[in-house]
């Protein structure tokens, strides 16, 4: 009788199954380690041909490592790019449209959102149908307008025209946002003797960062990497932005690929660190900035 | 009196915050919008102090012009191909991160790292690849494949559509694994309770939770394709082979500055932006319905 409800006990506890091998998941892995080689694998090739001298370009096969390291691209394309000069031209264009951007969407946000009237439904309406409008269709008759008032080869043209294109997308996203912002609070603030451009400041604003985080993030994104707008409106050497002076750096170095390889490699880093190190609040924002819309 | 001074002194302030953007806007979009309409009915050249009234001349001639139609039908395809290709394998990427599978973080931030490129930069890098680095793999493996699919006009396409998937399936992974991540879990142990395999689950609990999202991503996708320009210009050396690769932007810049007929090209621009309107319109709409069938 014991020996029967030892066994069966046993019996029962042995058929507890073994951690079970999942075949799919294990596939998946396989199948995504896979996809991550070939997505790595054009960067590995940037890396073996900055690395390599003309030497090594011509004796080597692209898909074989330098034979020996060489670091000369690098100092040529520094200063062939003339890079911090153009690094430091576009996060100057870059700050500067997103902040202006985000200063002005979030004023005009502001009062469609606390003013239920007439005219803020009118104006909500004049700044969405720019939603539908991309700069790349009409970007002959703005660098045309441009030109006539004096805006070429200026940095505040050019700012001038991010922050008029960034508006619709900003004045939504703060309009909806403010949407969620109870209005309490500014009442308070208000009946304690604040005046509304302090109250706006001093307590709004604060209240729209994840609003604000979104707007810098997804703009700064188009601003850093666009090439059409500097392409028109900046068109002396000193003010290329980084877009531009790599492009000329392609034109310029048809036949020695290495450099110009140096040239992705050194202009890309920062922004690769700067979003991997921001990985959270960029992912947030992604999301956040394609759902509003 | 002081209730009414209170209040258009409120007023006044609105005014201030309306007026720096609006007028930006309105200067910097609107008007353009007003003289490329303008321009279009021209003959102007851009230089010349005199316009003279066409008429719907340039809208005829873009109509009947092969180079015009040809373009928007390239782009079209481009689009089609992105729209579909990026957000089915977004989608599956994401779901593949979403499980229990190990290193998700860094696949992650692999997958997604392009997507923070330039297109500039990718175009140069990918045409060296087509041209170069896949070729030479030949001689590795003994093979004859013809990997030089960008200076073929056949497989022109077919290249950049890679090219672009490569970019930026990444980023619709990234707003596809946000949705995913939104979706409650009860929903799933729901129809494993009722013994629902994966397909029941992605079918039942996934497709109509991210619905949403899926509509964001395609029509996002498509607008972003239509777009297509900084590519093509180091991709295939500015539309090439010929105009082979010469997209919808790319084309109107051409006719504004390579030929100097901004009225062309502003009539070309005003189309486009007309089937960006109506394609706007009608993915909203139909996968609206298709949200509210779900």
């Amino acid at each position: 009788m014991n020996d029967k409800i030892e066994n069966h006990l046993n019996n029962d506890l042995l058929k507890i199954p073994p951690k079970k091998f999942h075949v799919g998941q294990f596939v998946l892995q396989i199948v995504m380690i896979i996809t991550a080689i070939l997505y790595l694998f054009p960067f590995l090739m940037c890396v073996f041909y900055a690395l390599k001298d003309r030497a090594d370009i011509f004796n080597t096969l692209p898909i074989q490592p330098p034979t020996k390291i060489y670091f000369e691209n690098f100092n040529e394309v520094v200063g062939k790019l003339k890079y911090f000069q153009i690094m430091g031209n576009t996060v100057i264009i870059t700050a500067f449209s997103a902040i202006i951007t985000v200063l002005f969407s979030s004023m005009i946000g502001y009062v469609i959102s606390r003013t239920k009237k007439m005219y803020s439904n009118l104006l909500y309406y004049f700044f969405i149908v720019g939603l539908l409008i991309p700069y790349q269709a009409i970007f002959v008759p703005m660098y045309n307008w441009g030109g006539s008032l004096g805006f070429i080869d200026t940095f505040h043209g050019i700012i001038f025209f991010y922050v008029a294109t960034s508006l619709p997308f900003g004045v939504f996203l703060m309009s909806s946002f403010m949407n969620t912002v109870p209005i309490e609070i500014e009442e308070a603030a208000l009946v304690d003797g604040a005046n509304k451009i302090k109250t706006f400041f001093k307590i709004v604003v604060p209240m729209l960062k994840p609003a604000i985080a979104t707007l810098i993030i997804t703009q700064s994104f188009i601003y850093w990497n666009d090439y059409l707008m500097p392409l028109l409106f900046l068109q002396s050497n000193e003010l290329s932005t980084i877009t531009i002076g790599i492009n000329r750096l392609f034109d310029q170095y048809r036949e020695y690929y290495q450099v110009a390889f140096a040239g992705i490699i050194i202009s890309s880093i920062p922004v690769v660190i700067v979003c991997t190190m921001l990985q959270r609040f960029f992912i947030k924002g992604i999301s956040m900035g394609a759902f509003k819309s | 009196m002081l209730l009414k001074k209170l209040k258009r002194r409120k007023e006044f302030i609105y005014l201030l915050f309306i007026l720096p953007g609006l007028i930006v806007y309105f200067v910097g979009m609107f008007i353009p919008i007003l003289n490329g309409f303008g321009y279009s009915l021209t003959d102007w050249d851009g230089l010349s102090e005199t316009k003279n009234f066409v008429g719907l001349a340039n809208y005829l001639e873009a109509f009947k012009d092969q180079r015009v139609v040809y373009s928007f039908w390239f782009t079209l395809k481009f689009t089609f191909w992105n729209a579909l290709i990026q957000n089915i394998l977004a989608l599956s990427f994401a779901i593949a991160l979403d499980s229990k599978i190990k290193g998700k973080k860094i696949l992650r931030t692999i997958i997604y790292i392009p997507a923070l490129l330039s297109p500039i930069l990718v175009g140069f890098i990918w045409n060296r690849i087509y041209t170069d680095v896949l070729p030479s793999l030949n001689s590795v493996m003994h093979t004859n494949f013809n990997f030089s699919l960008l200076s073929n006009p056949n497989t022109v396409l077919a290249g950049l559509v890679v090219v672009n998937n490569w970019q930026w399936i990444g980023y619709w992974m990234v707003v596809y694994l946000a949705a995913l991540q939104s979706v409650p879990i009860e929903l799933y142990e729901a129809i494993e309770i009722d013994g629902g395999n994966f397909w029941n689950k992605f079918k039942n609990v996934t497709l109509p939770m991210i619905a949403p999202a899926i509509t964001v991503c395609v029509v996002s996708i498509s607008t972003g394709s239509f777009k297509l320009f900084d590519l093509v210009v180091t991709a295939t050396k500015r539309g090439g082979p010929g105009h082979a690769s010469e997209s919808i932007i790319l084309l109107i810049y051409n006719m504004a500055f390579g030929v100097s007929r901004p009225s062309y090209a502003s009539a070309i621009s005003i189309v486009f932006l007309g089937c960006l309107m109506v394609f706007a319109m009608i993915q909203l709409k139909f996968f609206r319905n298709k949200e509210i069938q779900l």
